[in-house]
C-alpha cells in the first residue's frame, strides 16, 4: 500500500469516526477531512470537479429553493388540513391518510421538511381525538422514510445513487415505488396490530371531532394565493419533467434547477431570503464527503476492497443480500449519507465482474429503510421524537426500537424479496 | 434529562434549528382546540383611562358582545406627577393642570359611558389619583376582563407600539386583557 492510499484510508476512518461520535458537527468533520486530502494532494486539485458530484449538489440545492419558496405560500399547511378533513374524525382513517400523505409528500420533499410541516397538524388531531399520539407519530416517521425510498428525489441517498449510476426518475419509481407501496401497507398494518387498543373512539366522539375539524378553513392558511398557485404549478411541472428527463437527455439536476429558477423569476420573491434558507451545512457536508471518498477511489483503495469482496461474493444474488442487509443495519446506527457515499464507488468497482444494476436498488432500499430501525437511524426519527418531547409526549429509545426494528426487518425483507424475484429469479 | 433525551434534543436542534418554532407559530394562528374556542364568561369589566388613552371606538364592537356586564371606567391621574408639579411650580400651577386634566377626563369618560350604556352595559365611572401601573394591576384582580388602551400611561411610537405601563400591566394581571 502506498502513502497516498494509507493517507486516504486514515482520513476516511478519522472523519467517519468523528461523524459517528458527533464530537464535532458532521459538516465540519467532512470539510476538515476534505481539506486534509486536498492539502496533501491525495486528490490533485484539477481532479476535484470529477469527484464533487454536481448532479447531487445542484439537485439538492434546487429542490431546497423550490420547497423554501412554496412553504411561504402555506401550501403544506393547506395539505395538512385537507388531509385532516378527509379523515372525518376516524382514528383509523387519520392513521392511514396521514401515513399515505406523509409518504407521498416525502417522495417529493426531503423527509425532515415533511415531518416538520405535518407533525403539528397530526398532534392537533390526536389531541382532538383524545387518543395516544405515539402510534400516529411512529407511523409518520416510518411513512416518511418509506416514501423517501420511492423516488429519485425522495431521499439524499437516492439522489446520490441516481447521479452516480445514471438512473432515471422513472427507473427509480418503477423499481422502488412498488416496494415503498408494499412496505407502507405492511407498516400501517403492524402499527395497527401493535396499538389497536388505542386507535379507537366512540361514534359520538367521532362526530364531535369531525365537526371540530370541519371548523378549520384550509383557505385561511394560504398566506399568498398567487404564490400558492405558482408553487403548485412549478412543483407539478418539475415532477412532470422528471418523468421525461431521460428522454429529453437532461439530468434531473437540470430539471430541478430550471424549476427553481422559473419559480424565483415568476414569484418575484427576494432571492437573498430564499438562498439564505438553503441548508448549506448539508450541501458542504456532501461536498466534503465526495472529496474524502474520491480520495479512496483515486488511490485505488476502493478497487482493492471490491476485488477482495469479489473473492467471497460470486454472483449478483449474494451481493444483493449483502448490500441490502449491510446498508440497512449500518443505516440504523449511522447516518445513511456517508454510508451511501462510501458504498457507491464500491458497487461501481464491482461492476467489472457482475451485473450491479440490482445492487443500486438494494443500496437504496437498505440506506433509506434501515433508518426505521432505531430512534437515531434517520433525521425524520430524531425530528418527530424531538417534537413529541417538546409537546410532553415521551417516546423512549426502547419504545421506538420495539416497533422500529420489526418494521425495519420486515420492510427490508419484503423489499429485498421483490428485488430478488425481479432480478435473480426463483 | 436522560442521555437519550439530551442526544435527541441536541440532534433535533442541529437538524431542525428554529424551523419547527416558525412552523408551530404559523399553525397556532389558526389551530385552536375546542376549549380555546369558548369565550370566558365576563360579568365585570375594568377600563382604565388617562390623558394618553387612544381612540376607543375600535374596541366598542368587542365590548358590545358583553351585554349585561358591569363596567367600571376609571380615569387615572398620576399622583406622583402632580406632586412633582406642586413642589416645583407651586400649588396654583398644579391646581390649574388638575382642572384641565379633570375636564379632559370627564369628556372622555362621558363619551365612552354613553356608548357603552347604549349596548346595555351597566357603567360606573370615577376619577382616581394613584400609580397608573400598580393601581390597574391591583384593581384588575377584582374583574373578569381588563380593557386598556395600548397608549395608556404614555405616548407610543412606531418602534414601541405599546406603552411601558401597559406592558407591565399585561405581564402582571391574571385576568384576560384586551389591548386596543
Amino acid at each position: 500500500m502506498n502513502t497516498a492510499a494509507a493517507l486516504s484510508i486514515g482520513v476516511f476512518l478519522f472523519t467517519y469516526a468523528l461523524i459517528i461520535s458527533e464530537r464535532v458537527h458532521r459538516t465540519v468533520a467532512a470539510l476538515f477531512g476534505a481539506a486534509v486530502i486536498v492539502a496533501l494532494k491525495v486528490v490533485p486539485w484539477e481532479r476535484l470537479p470529477e469527484y464533487l458530484d454536481l448532479g447531487t449538489l445542484l439537485l439538492l440545492i434546487s429542490m431546497m429553493i423550490i420547497v423554501n419558496i412554496a412553504k411561504e405560500s402555506g401550501l403544506f399547511e393547506y395539505l395538512a388540513i385537507k388531509t385532516a378533513k378527509l379523515a372525518k374524525g376516524s382514528p383509523m382513517r387519520v392513521l392511514i391518510l396521514f401515513s399515505v400523505v406523509t409518504a407521498v409528500v416525502s417522495s417529493v420533499l426531503d423527509n425532515v421538511t415533511t415531518v416538520l410541516l405535518l407533525t403539528p397538524m397530526l398532534l392537533y388531531i390526536t389531541r382532538l381525538m383524545g387518543v395516544n399520539p405515539v402510534p400516529y407519530l411512529l407511523a409518520e416517521i416510518f411513512a416518511s422514510n418509506i416514501g423517501g425510498t420511492a423516488t429519485l428525489i425522495g431521499d439524499p441517498p437516492n439522489i446520490m445513487i441516481a447521479s452516480a449510476a445514471k438512473l432515471s426518475f422513472l427507473e427509480f419509481l418503477s423499481n422502488m415505488g412498488p416496494i415503498a407501496a408494499v412496505d407502507l401497507v405492511l407498516t400501517v398494518g403492524i402499527i395497527y396490530l401493535a396499538y389497536r387498543g388505542s386507535i379507537t373512539v366512540s361514534e359520538g366522539e367521532r362526530r364531535g371531532i369531525e365537526a371540530a375539524i370541519e371548523n378549520l378553513d384550509e383557505n385561511e392558511v394560504i398566506r399568498d394565493r398567487e404564490l400558492f398557485r405558482k408553487s403548485v404549478a412549478v412543483i407539478l411541472g418539475v415532477i412532470a419533467f422528471f418523468f421525461i428527463h431521460d428522454r429529453l437527455e437532461l439530468p434531473p439536476a437540470v430539471v430541478a434547477m430550471a424549476g427553481a429558477s422559473v419559480l424565483l423569476i415568476w414569484s418575484g420573491v427576494e432571492p437573498t431570503e430564499v438562498l439564505e434558507k438553503v441548508e448549506w451545512t448539508a450541501i458542504f457536508f456532501f461536498a466534503g464527503l465526495f472529496i474524502i471518498v474520491g480520495a479512496l477511489v483515486e488511490t485505488g483503495v476502493i478497487d482493492g476492497v471490491a476485488q477482495w469482496l469479489l473473492g467471497y461474493v460470486s454472483d449478483t444474488g449474494q451481493a444483493l443480500v449483502i448490500v441490502t442487509w449491510f446498508s440497512a443495519v449500518a443505516s440504523a446506527i449511522v447516518d445513511n449519507i456517508p454510508l451511501t457515499a462510501a458504498m457507491i464507488p464500491l458497487i461501481k468497482a464491482m461492476g467489472s465482474s457482475m451485473n450491479v444494476y440490482p445492487l443500486w436498488w438494494a443500496l437504496s432500499l437498505g440506506a433509506c429503510l434501515g433508518g426505521n430501525g432505531t430512534a437515531i437511524g434517520a433525521s425524520a426519527n430524531v425530528v418527530v421524537i424531538g417534537i413529541a418531547d417538546r409537546e410532553g409526549i415521551r417516546i423512549t429509545f426502547l419504545d421506538f426500537l420495539k416497533v422500529g426494528a420489526v418494521i425495519m426487518v420486515l420492510t427490508v425483507a419484503a423489499g429485498m424479496g421483490i428485488l430478488w424475484l425481479r432480478y435473480v429469479g426463483v | 434529562m436522560s442521555i437519550f433525551r439530551s442526544l435527541i434534543d441536541r440532534k433535533f436542534r442541529s437538524i431542525a434549528g428554529d424551523r419547527y418554532d416558525e412552523i408551530v407559530k404559523r399553525y397556532r394562528e389558526f389551530l385552536l382546540l375546542p376549549e380555546e374556542f369558548v369565550l370566558p364568561e365576563v360579568e365585570s369589566i375594568l377600563i382604565p383611562l388617562d390623558r394618553f388613552s387612544g381612540d376607543f371606538h375600535g374596541v366598542l364592537d368587542v365590548l358590545e358582545a358583553y351585554r349585561g356586564a358591569k363596567v367600571r371606567l376609571v380615569y387615572l391621574l398620576d399622583a406622583q406627577t402632580f406632586r412633582l408639579i406642586e413642589e416645583t411650580l407651586g400649588e396654583e400651577e398644579a391646581q390649574k393642570l388638575l382642572q384641565v386634566e379633570r375636564e379632559r377626563g370627564k369628556r372622555l369618560v362621558e363619551a365612552l359611558k354613553e356608548s357603552l350604556e347604549g349596548f346595555g352595559l351597566e357603567v360606573q365611572a370615577e376619577e382616581r389619583f394613584g400609580d397608573k401601573g400598580d393601581d390597574v394591576i391591583e384593581m384588575a384582580s377584582e374583574y373578569d376582563l381588563l380593557v386598556i388602551s395600548r397608549s395608556f400611561g404614555s405616548e407610543v411610537t412606531k418602534t414601541s407600539p405599546i406603552s411601558p405601563v401597559v406592558l407591565k400591566v399585561v405581564q402582571h394581571v391574571l385576568v384576560p386583557v384586551i389591548v386596543y
